[in-house]
C-alpha cells in the first residue's frame, strides 16, 4: 500500500498493531506506511523470511516505488487535486 | 537465490596513547530488510520528527557531490525521479571511505566524525526544539569501576538501539595491520576481534556490548561506528 496522496482522504482509524513476531512493520514517515514490507512479500508471493533471505533493502525500496506507481494507475484520485 | 550482501569497510586512525596512532579496520553489512526497517522506524522515532532532515544534512557533510546531483535532478525531472536516482546512485557504494568525511587527501580521525554527529544532533535541537529520546537511542551508561586498563571508563547496563544497530550490521573488527584480517574462530586464533565476532554469530547483545567496549579505543571511536552505521541505515532511503 503506497503512501497517501495529497488528494486522497485520510484514513480515519488507526493502523492495527502487528503481532510481536512480525519484525519491520513499523511505519516510516514520508517513506512507507505500516506493513509496507508485508505488501512487498504479498505481491511477490514470498514469506517475510524469504524476503529477508533473498532481497536487499534497495530492492525492497524499488518494490515500494513499483507498488506506488501501480496504485496510482489502478486508483483514480477520490477528490480534486489540491490547488 | 541468496541476498546480495551490501557491505562497507573503513580504516580509521585512532590515537591510543601519547603520540601513538593506530589504523583500525572495521566492516559492516547491511541488515536484512525486516531488521533494517524496524531499526529505521525505531531509531527515527527516538531521534524525533525531523530526523530525515538531519540525516540529509549529515549525508551532505559526508558526500556533498551526491547531494548536489540530487538537487539538480529535483529541479529538472521532479522529486520521484530524483529520489530514485539518489537511491540508485548510493546503493551498494562505499560512502564512508574515511577520507570522505574530512575532505580529499586528509586522514580522518574519529574525532572528526564525532564532530559531524554532534553537528547533526545540534541541528535537530536548533531547528525544532525537539527532544531526543537519548536513553533509548544511546543506552544507559555508568562509570566502570573495574580496575581494567583495557576497558573504557564506562559500561552499558542498558544497551541501546545503536548497539543493536551495530550488532545487526554484523560489525567486524579487522585488526590494525596493513591488510584486513578476518577473525577465523579456529582454536588458537589470537585475533583481537574474536569475542566480537563470536557475539555477533550468537546474536548476544550483552556479549557484543562487552566485547565492543573492550575493543574500541574510546568514546570517539564508538561514536564514529554509530555514525557510520546510521548513515548506512538511512542512505538507501
Amino acid at each position: 500500500m503506497p503512501l497517501p496522496r495529497p488528494h486522497d482522504p485520510r484514513r480515519a482509524t488507526p493502523f492495527p498493531t502487528p503481532p510481536p513476531s512480525l519484525c519491520g512493520m513499523e511505519g516510516i514517515p514520508g517513506l512507507a506506511p505500516p506493513g509496507a514490507l508485508a505488501r512487498v512479500a504479498q505481491r511477490l508471493g514470498r514469506t517475510l523470511a524469504e524476503v529477508d533471505r533473498a532481497m536487499t533493502v534497495d530492492e525492497v525500496l524499488d518494490e515500494f516505488d513499483l507498488q506506488a506507481y501501480l496504485f496510482d494507475v489502478d486508483n483514480a484520485p477520490q477528490d480534486r487535486p489540491p490547488k | 537465490m541468496g541476498r546480495h550482501e551490501v557491505e562497507d569497510e573503513v580504516r580509521i586512525s585512532v590515537q591510543v596513547g601519547h603520540g601513538t596512532v593506530e589504523r583500525r579496520w572495521w566492516r559492516i553489512v547491511q541488515p536484512p530488510p525486516s531488521v533494517a526497517f524496524s531499526l529505521r522506524g525505531r531509531i527515527g522515532a527516538a531521534l524525533g520528527p525531523v530526523v530525515d532532515i538531519a540525516m540529509r544534512e549529515f549525508s551532505r557533510a559526508v558526500d556533498p557531490q551526491a547531494e548536489e546531483d540530487l538537487e539538480a535532478d529535483v529541479q529538472t525531472v521532479g522529486d520521484a525521479a530524483a529520489l530514485r536516482a539518489f537511491r540508485n546512485a548510493r546503493a551498494g557504494k562505499s560512502v564512508t571511505s574515511a577520507a570522505a568525511l574530512v575532505g580529499p587527501g586528509v586522514q580522518a580521525k574519529a574525532g572528526d566524525v564525532a564532530g559531524v554527529l554532534l553537528t547533526v544532533a545540534t541541528f535537530i535541537g536548533r531547528h525544532t526544539g525537539a527532544r531526543i529520546d537519548a536513553p533509548t537511542l544511546l543506552g544507559v551508561h555508568e562509570r566502570n569501576t573495574a580496575n581494567d586498563a583495557d576497558s573504557l571508563g564506562f559500561k552499558w547496563p542498558g544497551p541501546s538501539l545503536l548497539h543493536r544497530l551495530l550488532l545487526d550490521s554484523r560489525l567486524t573488527f579487522g585488526g590494525t595491520a596493513e591488510k584486513w584480517r578476518t577473525p577465523s574462530g579456529v582454536v588458537g586464533d589470537d585475533h583481537p576481534g574474536l569475542a566480537l565476532a563470536d557475539a555477533v554469530n550468537r546474536g548476544s547483545v550483552g556479549g557484543f556490548v562487552a566485547a565492543l567496549d573492550d575493543l574500541v579505543a574510546g568514546p570517539d571511536e564508538l561514536t564514529l561506528l554509530y555514525a557510520w552505521a546510521l548513515l548506512h541505515l538511512w542512505r538507501p532511503f
